[in-house]
């Protein structure tokens, strides 16, 4: 007889859970980030072991470094019919970059690549009018790539690297039970995980330097970033302020598992080199992107204890395209300054678009310089601006908002090479 | 110095970026209505009624009272919305506890149960303007009386005594010459107003199960829980439009929730009704044709799962014995025969709403909301179509987050007694009532954060 015990399947993450679009960080160089993040033909210092491992072999000097780090500002607002007002609460991020290649010989190069290529920190007020959604959502990933790469002659470069991924996840949402003393419980998820993947891609010279022409170079390239497949196994599930008589479904602490595959990625790019005089000089950069997002198309958390409701959260998005451009004015090879614009498909159909990381279709702006210090250490300081706003609903949850979001991006990047 | 230049532009152009990207507020306007003295008519809906009762709580979440906190934002020297409170637990209510490894509901009456409060007896309004006219049970014919119908005026006043909530808020007359609740309406003189009447005109059928509780006053038949009869229907509501717009005012009219899908209805399977061997029990109903075996078109009304569930957990009962009856079924006998479970002790009359008697609901309703729609049309009134509205419930919907049914508890809206709103609830249908007015009226009062009213309380 069951009458009056009801099973609450309450369904505790709400349709609610993205990393969305931006969870992409394009913020793997300096150099590349000022001139739209347009990186794939370039082969300027050793972030080219991301953009493009094919060129790292004809990179000039023996030893190439690069460390650097991005401060991301961001800066993002929704409202509602019945809030006029919310602020996410996310803190500044910081992805770091730090790259290394050596020249073995003639033909072949080694390196190491180290740097944050997904991630997204997204946190509202506890109390906050979807904290049924999400609270805050936290997902960091490390990746390490050895890489090898191979000149097969004078023009052509290709490389391949081994990328190892080691991720952690953070999710902390309101449960929708209430009790005298408590509004709604809390849910809070904790995991790490790991995923592995390669990188491979090839830059060829289209035509050689030659100063006496006006367009004095012309390089191509084309790269490939395979999906990662992030496993957490093992997270830690912990549920507080939960009604006594609920601790069945929402224990003090469970575990759970969960997958989500980061997208692929194609690069394709052009990078030419316009000679105006002795002194000064224009790199003129183009890429094409296209990223697998429709690899992420659900999200699914299964708990550990049977009695808590397993959780499927369908998040349909697409592939998309996207198209930068950047400039480069070098002069007298001790100052660059430089500028670009990127214009960025979403993967976030209408009807998924969900508070933590609101994403649209936008155009960004890039700036920067490069500075030579001295013979073999420069600075590249890059700058980075997207805005937009989007009206739009996460259907599944019943919640609809306009989102402003305005992000900026501050990075530092030191160069040190060895001849 | 090109290069400093270079970067103090930019990190200028930085500075202005990063700014603050927030959305202001919005600003309010009114729109051509006018909420100085908002009145909120209707029944227990409109009282704030929940979980089996009245008392503070749940009236300071009225729907009424809520649509007048986000009328004031709007209009902020509008007048104070006064609600006749009845503090503590009020008339008393239902409540959740947790006893013996399972969630039981505790009723007023029960042990440990939510009593009425010792002020509720002693509490008066009577004389007092009110904002909110909300009394649980009446009924719309029991607004005033129709000189066509003998004894009408008696039946007001009957309707109104018999209310413990009615009889502290107004004066009720003589039951010979009653003060009928309209004469109230109209001396509250709204400027806007939010009607919401007639529910009872068919669930006092519904919950009664279809037992009408017939009585004669000066020789008229008059039935206390009958369908309401829509001409008469008509009639009234067309008078207490009248009534309420007499001085211009404006305002909105709901239609009459389809009461059948409400838990109180719906608890009760009979898939669900099974011995401690697992085995189906068959269960026994009084209908007005005699006693028979229920079937899954009756419905058994929610008050009788506590019933049901004090036998089935009682093992003293556990040993039915098997016998072939009348029919040639085997049935189980238990002895004495416990509630429902034999034809000697049937689910009462008043506790079923038998198949028969739940076709006749569908009609009814289609045939009073065509009356509500036609009387607020010709009255220049919005209609809130919450019928319309409430019927997609039943499939299951989500707001902010949260996935809601129309389930008994975990269905969140619904409170303990099975037929009204909890606080989340009522919050929904107050932003279903302000979306009404701001499309009509061209107002822009904001919605509530609905996340911030609490639904089920848990032990």
């Amino acid at each position: 007889m069951s009458i009056l015990k009801w099973r609450l399947v309450c369904v505790l993450i709400t349709p609610g859970v993205a990393l969305a679009g931006g969870f992409q960080l394009n913020v793997q160089g300096q150099k590349a980030l000022s001139m739209g993040e347009a990186g794939t033909a370039l082969s300027k210092d050793a972030s080219v072991l991301f953009f493009n491992p094919g060129g790292v072999s004809l990179l000039r000097n023996k030893f190439n470094f690069t460390a650097g780090t991005s401060i991301i500002i961001p800066n993002i607002s929704l409202q509602t019919e019945a809030v006029a007002n919310t602020n996410q609460t996310s803190p500044i991020g910081t992805p770091i970059q730090f790259y290394a290649t050596a020249k073995l010989n003639e033909k072949a190069s080694l390196g190491f690549a180290v740097n944050n290529q997904f991630g997204s920190t997204s946190s509202f007020d506890k109390d906050w009018e979807g904290k049924f959604i999400v609270q805050k959502l936290a997902l960091k990933t490390f990746m390490y790539q050895p890489t090898f790469s191979y000149n097969i002659n004078s023009r052509i470069g290709v490389g391949a690297g081994f990328v190892y991924t080691s991720g952690s996840f953070e999710f902390e949402k309101a449960v929708p039970v209430a009790t005298a003393q408590y509004d709604n419980g809390q849910a809070s998820l904790k995991g790490n995980g790991t995923g592995f993947s390669y990188n491979a891609g090839i830059q060829g010279i289209l035509l050689k330097p030659d100063t006496t022409k006006w367009v004095s170079s012309l390089k191509a390239g084309f790269s490939y970033r395979s999906p990662i497949k992030l496993s957490l196994i093992n997270g830690t599930a912990a549920f507080t302020d939960i009604s006594v008589a609920l601790q069945d479904q929402f224990p003090a602490q469970t575990s759970f598992n969960a997958q989500l595959t980061l997208p692929g990625v194609y690069s394709l790019g052009l990078q030419s080199n316009i000679r105006i005089n002795e002194k000064i000089n224009i790199d003129v950069v183009i890429d094409y992107n296209r990223t697998m997002w429709s690899s992420y198309d659900s999200l699914k958390i299964d708990f550990s204890n049977a009695e808590t409701p397993d959780s499927k959260i369908a998040k349909n998005w697409k592939d998309v395209s996207t198209f930068r451009i950047g400039a480069g004015i070098n002069y007298n090879k001790i100052l660059s300054i430089r500028l670009g614009a990127y214009y960025d498909q979403t993967p976030v159909r209408d009807g998924y678009v969900s508070p933590e990381l609101p994403d649209n279709t936008n155009i960004a702006f890039t700036a920067g310089v490069g500075i030579e210090l001295m013979e073999n250490l420069s600075v590249d300081i890059s700058w980075l601006v997207s805005d937009f706003k989007r009206t739009a609903s996460l259907e599944d949850a019943g919640f609809s908002a306009t989102y402003h979001r305005n992000v900026n991006v501050i990075g530092f990047g030191l160069n040190y090479t060895i001849k | 110095m090109k290069l400093i230049r270079a970067i103090v532009l930019l990190f200028v152009i930085l500075l202005f970026t990063t700014c603050k990207k927030e959305f202001d507020t919005p600003i309010y306007t009114q729109g051509t209505a006018d909420f100085t003295n908002y009145i909120a008519v209707g029944n227990s809906l409109t009282q704030g009624y929940q979980n089996g009762g009245v008392y503070e709580e749940g009236q300071r979440n009225s729907y009424p009272s809520i649509i007048a906190r986000q009328m004031k934002l709007v209009q902020p020297a509008m007048n104070e919305f006064v609600q006749p409170y009845f503090f503590g637990t009020g008339s008393g209510y239902i409540h959740l506890e947790w006893k013996n490894s399972t969630i039981q509901v505790v009723k007023p009456e029960d042990s440990g149960g939510y009593k009425e409060d010792p002020s509720f007896e002693n509490i008066s309004y009577v004389g007092q303007p009110l904002s909110n006219l909300g009394v649980s049970g009446i009924k719309l014919i029991g607004t005033c009386a129709d000189p066509a119908i003998v004894g009408d005026n008696y039946n007001c006043y009957l309707l109104a005594d018999n209310n413990p909530y009615g009889k502290r808020m107004f004066d009720l007359g003589q039951p010979a010459t009653p003060n009928y609740y309209l004469n109230d309406v109209v001396k509250s003189n709204p400027t806007f107003f939010t009607c919401w009447l007639g529910a009872n005109d068919i669930l006092g059928y519904a919950t009664h199960g279809g037992n009408v509780l017939g009585i004669s006053i000066l020789g008229t038949p008059f039935y206390v829980y009958g369908l309401s009869d829509p001409n008469e229907f008509r009639k009234k509501y067309d008078r207490t439009l009248d009534s309420l717009t007499k001085n211009g005012a404006k305002g909105v009219v709901a239609t009459i929730p389809n009461v059948t899908s409400i838990p109180f209805f719906n608890l009760i399977k009979l898939e669900d009704i099974k011995g401690s061997d697992g085995a189906l029990l068959d269960i026994f109903i009084k209908t007005d044709n005699g006693v028979r075996l229920a079937t899954d078109e009756d419905r058994i009304l929610l008050p009788v799962a506590s019933k049901l569930n004090k036998f089935l957990t009682d093992s003293l009962y556990d040993n039915g014995v098997s016998v072939e009856d009348s029919i040639g079924n085997i049935i189980l006998v238990y002895s004495p025969t416990p509630y429902g479970l034999g034809p000697t002790n049937p689910i009462k009359n008043n506790e079923v709403l038998d198949k028969d008697e739940f076709v006749k609901i569908a009609p009814a309703l289609a045939a009073l909301n065509a009356e509500i729609k036609a009387s607020a049309a010709a009255h220049n009134i919005p209609v809130v179509d919450m019928e319309n509205y409430l019927q997609n419930f039943e499939s299951g919907f989500a707001i902010s987050g949260v996935n809601y049914s129309t389930k008994y508890i975990e269905g969140g809206v619904f409170s303990l007694d099975g037929v009204h709103p909890n606080a989340r609830g009522y919050a929904i249908l107050a932003n279903k009532f302000i979306d009404a007015i701001n499309t009509y009226y061209h107002s822009n009062i904001p919605p509530v954060n609905i996340n911030k009213y609490k639904g089920i309380v848990f032990p």
